[in-house]
């Protein structure tokens, strides 16, 4: 009993916590094997993303195993202009909570991406949250990626990478959503549960993961 | 009277020459005697500390032997464990994050669609 109230406890802790919105920038930047075409066509390839090892984010626990968090299950694009120089694209992306079924409390958002080649060995593809369409659990998001084709710091046949994503949560859609995951794992699990699926989790691991899963596909 | 005296001079000297290295013999022989006695003892001593030397080796080779069959019984208890805390973790995992199906959700032409968010 006085275990249940010290979970209660925690979880009245936590709660808090959860009604702050967390801003996320991630950097990244890093040589692949891949040509600059090769990379371009990776990148746009929108429709592929739910489909990548990445794309399901699982979180270890060292000397047990993984418990999965977030899943993206929908990755979607129609192209206003897309060539081997350039494209334009608006992405519509959802993800899914473990043990969530209600798709009104899932991460989704629409963004609006596009890519450019300035030359044959540069191009910068670059993708900014729709605001004014439907999106849920984010209030910004604002990435780029510049990619170089045989850049000095790279050895060569390889292309450099440079990311970064720059993520706001909203709070109040980010408790909704946390609150769908933990419910039915009842008052002792579910605050313990809470605590892995915090902001800093479900925006900067999922989103690390997934670009670091991406590039190594390349 | 000389050639009397001559020869008994000689016998004497011989006579006292003899008797004064029969004595330096015996005392070299004795010191020898000792030396030997006690390097024996010596030896003696150094056997005795190699036999207690050789005992105290093959009584931390049985400890040894000993901590060595206990680390291996901890390892396995660990072992099995782990694999236990594994099974339960996993059993655990499975009942709660159930990776259940997404429900039906808005496709892009439908938020194209939409105006609002």
């Amino acid at each position: 009993m006085k275990f249940e109230k010290l979970l209660m406890i925690l979880s009245l802790a936590l709660a808090p916590n959860l009604a702050f919105a967390v801003n996320v920038t991630v950097d990244d930047s890093r040589c692949v094997d891949a040509t600059i075409s090769r990379a371009h066509e990776f990148i746009t390839n929108y429709d592929n993303y739910s489909k990548l090892p990445g794309a399901r984010f699982e979180k270890s626990v060292p000397g047990f195993g993984t418990m999965p968090m977030l899943t993206m299950v929908k990755s979607q694009s129609r192209f206003t202009a897309q060539t081997a120089a350039q494209t334009d694209a608006l992405v519509w992306v959802v993800l899914q909570p473990t043990n969530v079924t209600d798709s009104k409390v899932y991460p989704r958002f629409l963004i609006h991406c596009t890519s450019a080649f300035d030359s044959a060995a540069h191009f910068t593809h670059a993708c900014n949250l729709a605001n004014e369409k439907q999106h849920f659990g984010l209030a910004n998001f604002t990435s780029t990626l510049q990619v170089t084709a045989n850049a000095d710091d790279c050895a060569a046949g390889q292309s450099r990478l440079i990311y970064r994503l720059i993520l706001e949560s909203n709070a109040g859609e980010v408790t909704q959503i946390k609150k769908a995951a933990t419910s039915l794992l009842g008052p002792i699990i579910g605050p313990i549960v809470a605590y892995f699926f915090n902001e800093e989790t479900f925006f900067r691991s999922y989103y690390v993961n997934f670009y670091d899963s991406w590039a190594k596909a390349l | 009277m000389n050639r009397i005296a001559a020869p008994i001079t000689a016998a004497l000297l011989l006579v006292m020459l003899l008797l004064t290295n029969g004595c330096g013999v015996s005392d070299n022989m004795e010191k020898m005697n000792k030396n030997t006695e006690r390097l024996a003892d010596q030896a003696a001593q150094a056997q005795s500390q190699l036999d207690s030397t050789n005992k105290h080796m093959e009584r931390m080779a049985i400890q040894i032997e000993q901590d060595q069959q206990y680390i291996k019984l901890l390892a396995d208890s660990l072992s099995k464990l782990e694999k236990i805390g594994t099974a339960m973790f996993s059993l655990v995992s499975d009942q709660l994050f159930v990776n259940t199906p997404p429900t039906k959700s808005d496709d892009i032409d439908d938020v194209l669609k939409g105006t609002t968010k």
